[in-house]
């Protein structure tokens, strides 16, 4: 599988030109309202791009049709949403029909099961305005665990790990290396720790693409991508101190 | 349950008498209220006793003069009633009016007088809510609620009397029917109240699916759920259809089941005092009074059950009043606080915990925002704050205006420890400008001045020549006196500050108190800003959440604040010197200013 993205949205986005290959995990860098989320969001088309083309496959995702296209995309975004039902609805929410071993490997997988295990109510613990309070970090994994569900062939985390303590995202991450052997995963983050494990990492800036490579390639580079790891060192060192 | 949906007892004899005290300063109003209903009730009732007469004894001997005269005292009583209905009307208004004005009030100024912790707690709406909503339904309870349930009851009572005065046998007659009436209105009321309930509950489930799913549209179509949250809404929308279709019904089942029992009452007068006349024991005009008594009581007893209604949201709206009046979250003025008049400026901090969470029993380590942090100021110097994020900077500027109260150690201004000063005094020696620069709705003038009467006009004039904001402000239309709208939404970023260091000035504290914004604004403006900044810290004492590498600079000392502690001191080449946080942090926020236009300082 592989898909092309050639858009050109003037003000959001220019002349993005990326290969994917199956399996391959792509990563996306760059400041706030560089374009990263407009950019993951074309691929199951909640816009349509307004120059170029995006495949899959192939196939213009323009000539597939959407459910199928969607059904494809297991899709973590920026802003979790859950919806007030209990915890176990919300993994659901993308499938009508899951295995017991399918909903316990996405939750292992996110590390929700670790959250709920101690919840009384466990799966079934209500969420949002007529239950409980999730934190931000169970927010997410939850989504995450939701879009794992779908079985995805393409699974894309917008920032999806940003309210996850590093101990724990470093974990989700082993998980989600085995869980996607075989899928296409696109991963948008701020933080060096998530992406530098990628196939290929883009960094974005004003909706284009402006450095391109592996984690030591861009290092070597001494560009931004280069500048932001220095930075995160740094302030790693800071906390630690 | 939301803490809206509450439909709590009918009557609370605890809050009843609070809410009764509110009432107290207008007790001779009220009184006249009571009284002014019991007239009203005393005519209303005696009506149908002016038809008896004129039909028994002015129609029945002929009486044509006779019948002149009563019709004319007729008039003169329902003029005389409609002028004390006007009184009693506006009187009970006037007196719900005042009530609800006090109460908003004390709202009002108790809310003033509660500390940031408070704040913390309770969203805005809510707050909001308390002083609008909840207070309007009291309004309702307090001028239409308490002196109708009086005239309700006297214009039952009164027409029990005359009914009684007239024939006893017919009374019965005629009152016969209401249990039935009574035991009806109960029912209706019960059902009623629960079917609103229910709508109410249902309204909160469409509003809240609808608010989900039109805020989650894009969860639903990446997962392709339109269909499926379709037939949820469906189900929603029709248990709201059919909660409605159930509350319609008792409606439209109670109006004319009340009509009807009303008609047997009148089929009952007929028939018994029909029968009776015939044989002369009951009068026509007595038949036809009690016809006009039997329409008029099932007014007030109908009023009765819905004041019934009004108290219940009443005694609700009153708890979460009430609630809310009994907050305690202060800032605590001394009972015998030190007169601190002038200050020279001179703070210092000593050994300084604070948490923003206060310690509640049993939980020995709460979060600690700041530890053990001890430094002092002499008077006129500046002395700039660097940390990273949640390093503890915003709260140091709100316990020094004493926002919040500190866990233990102690904060003095001129040796002074800040608890024994009333905050009011405090806050008057020191000058804070925030990032978020907060204007008022108003004129500029009254933006910089703030309504102190002491500073004059030329006073604001000055102090924006000399931060430099003279410029733009000639550039409005209306200089001074242009009016600024939605909160300054028309100023820029710049302008705004300027604005703040003009306020901070003109009003001359002795103490100043600096977060500077992180905004970037061009390079002019930044200049000015520079340059307005220096002149704000010359000649006061000044602490400064520094962003600018420039403010740092002309800093006579550093605190380089991490994890809620002080862990350096210095001068910026010292600190840097010393390779340690510092130095780290300037890596990471200050070193791209140097060379900057501007910024390098």
């Amino acid at each position: 599988m592989s898909f092309r993205h050639k858009g050109t949205d003037r003000p959001v986005l220019r002349d993005i030109d990326v290969v994917v290959e199956p399996g391959m995990t792509l990563a996306i860098i760059g400041a706030t309202g560089a374009g990263k989320s407009t950019l993951v969001n074309l691929i199951p088309r909640l816009f349509d791009v307004t120059e170029g083309q995006i495949f899959v496959d192939g196939h213009d995702v323009q000539t597939i049709p959407l459910k199928v296209l969607r059904r494809h995309c297991g899709v973590v975004p920026q802003e979790t949403f859950l919806f007030s039902d209990s915890i176990s609805e919300n993994i659901r929410y993308g499938i009508t029909e899951a295995t017991e071993e399918a909903f316990a490997r996405a939750a292992d997988v996110s590390q929700i099961s670790l959250d709920v295990s101690s919840f009384p109510k466990g799966y079934d613990t209500m969420v949002g305005e007529r239950g409980i309070t999730l934190s931000g970090g169970q927010k997410q994994r939850t989504s995450i665990a939701r879009a794992l569900l779908t079985d995805p062939r393409i699974l894309i985390l917008d920032d999806a790990l940003s309210a996850v303590d590093t101990g724990t995202e470093e974990g989700i991450l082993r998980g989600l290396r085995e869980f996607m052997k075989g899928r296409t995963s696109i991963l948008i983050s701020h933080r060096i720790s998530t992406v530098k494990d990628a196939d290929l990492i883009i960094v974005l800036e004003d909706g284009a693409i402006v450095e391109r490579g592996d984690h030591d390639d861009l290092v070597a580079l001494g560009g931004r991508y280069a500048q932001l790891y220095r930075r995160q060192l740094l302030e790693q060192e800071l906390v630690d101190m | 349950m939301h803490e809206e949906e509450v439909l709590g007892k009918a009557y609370d004899a605890r809050l009843m008498r609070r809410l009764l005290r509110y009432l107290r300063p207008y007790r001779l109003q009220v009184a006249i209220g009571i009284l002014l209903s019991l007239m009203i009730s005393a005519f209303e009732a005696v009506r149908p006793y002016f038809t008896k007469v004129a039909v028994d004894v002015d129609i029945a001997h002929g009486d044509t003069d006779g019948l002149l005269v009563t019709s004319l005292l007729f008039l003169g009583v329902l003029i005389v009633r409609g002028l004390i209905q006007y009184a009693s009307a506006y009187l009970t208004q006037w007196i719900g009016q005042r009530t609800i004005f006090d109460l908003r009030m004390e709202i009002f100024r108790h809310l003033q007088s509660r500390s940031l912790r408070f704040y913390d707690k309770n969203p805005i709406g809510r707050l909001i809510t308390r002083v609008t909503n909840d207070v309007e339904v009291l309004n309702e309870m307090f001028s239409s609620g308490i002196v109708m349930v009086f005239s309700d009851v006297f214009t039952i009572i009164g027409i029990f009397y005359f009914m009684f005065a007239m024939d006893v046998t017919l009374s019965f007659v005629t009152l016969s029917v209401l249990p039935i009436l009574f035991w009806g209105t109960f029912l209706f009321r019960k059902k009623a109240r629960e079917a609103y309930r229910d709508v109410r509950l249902q309204i909160a489930r469409i509003n809240t699916f609808m608010q989900e799913h039109i805020t989650g549209m894009s969860v639903d179509q990446i997962f392709a759920r339109e269909g499926r949250s379709a037939d949820q809404f469906a189900e929603v929308n029709a248990a709201h259809r059919d909660a409605n279709m159930r509350s319609i019904f008792y409606y439209a089942v109670f109006y004319p089941g009340v009509d009807l029992i009303g008609a047997v009452s009148i089929g009952l007068i007929v028939w018994y005092a029909g029968s009776n006349a015939l044989e002369g024991t009951v009068t026509i005009g007595t038949v036809m009074a009690f016809v006009q008594f039997n329409e008029m009581f099932w007014r007030p007893i109908r009023d009765l059950s819905e004041k019934y209604n009004i108290l219940q949201t009443a005694m609700a709206s009153s708890e979460r009043i009430f609630h809310l009046l009994d907050d305690h979250t202060t800032i605590a003025t001394p009972e015998r606080p030190t007169d601190l008049p002038k200050v020279d400026g001179r703070i210092e901090f000593r050994n300084v915990w604070f948490a923003y969470q206060a310690p509640t029993d049993g939980d020995t380590s709460p979060e600690w925002v700041l530890r053990d942090v001890s430094f002092s100021i002499a008077r006129g110097q500046t002395i700039a704050i660097v940390g990273h994020t949640g390093a503890g900077k915003t709260s140091i500027i709100n316990l020094l205006s004493r926002f919040y109260d500190i866990q233990r150690g102690e904060i003095l201004v001129d040796g002074i420890n800040i608890r024994d000063v009333d905050p009011a005094q405090l806050r008057k020696h020191i000058g804070v400008v925030l990032q978020d620069v907060f204007l008022f709705s108003g004129t500029i003038h009254e933006n910089i001045d703030l309504g102190n009467e002491l500073i004059t006009l030329d006073r604001v004039k000055a102090a924006a020549r000399v931060v430099g904001a003279d410029r733009f402000i000639g550039q409005l239309s209306g200089g001074y006196d242009a009016d600024v709208k939605e909160r300054g939404a028309t100023l820029s970023v710049g302008q705004k500050q300027l604005l703040s260091f003009a306020r901070a000035l003109a009003h001359d504290p002795r103490i100043l108190i600096l977060d500077e914004a992180t905004s970037s604004v061009d390079t002019e403006t930044e200049r000015l800003i520079q340059a307005a900044i220096r002149k704000l810290l010359t000649n006061r004492t000044s602490v400064v959440i520094a962003h600018r590498l420039s403010t740092i600079r002309n800093a006579d000392r550093i605190l380089v604040l991490h994890k809620g502690e002080v862990r350096e001191s210095g001068t910026h080449a010292e600190l840097l010197a010393h390779n340690g946080i510092y130095r780290r942090l300037y890596e990471l926020q200050y070193r791209q200013q140097e060379g900057e236009p501007g910024k390098g300082g």
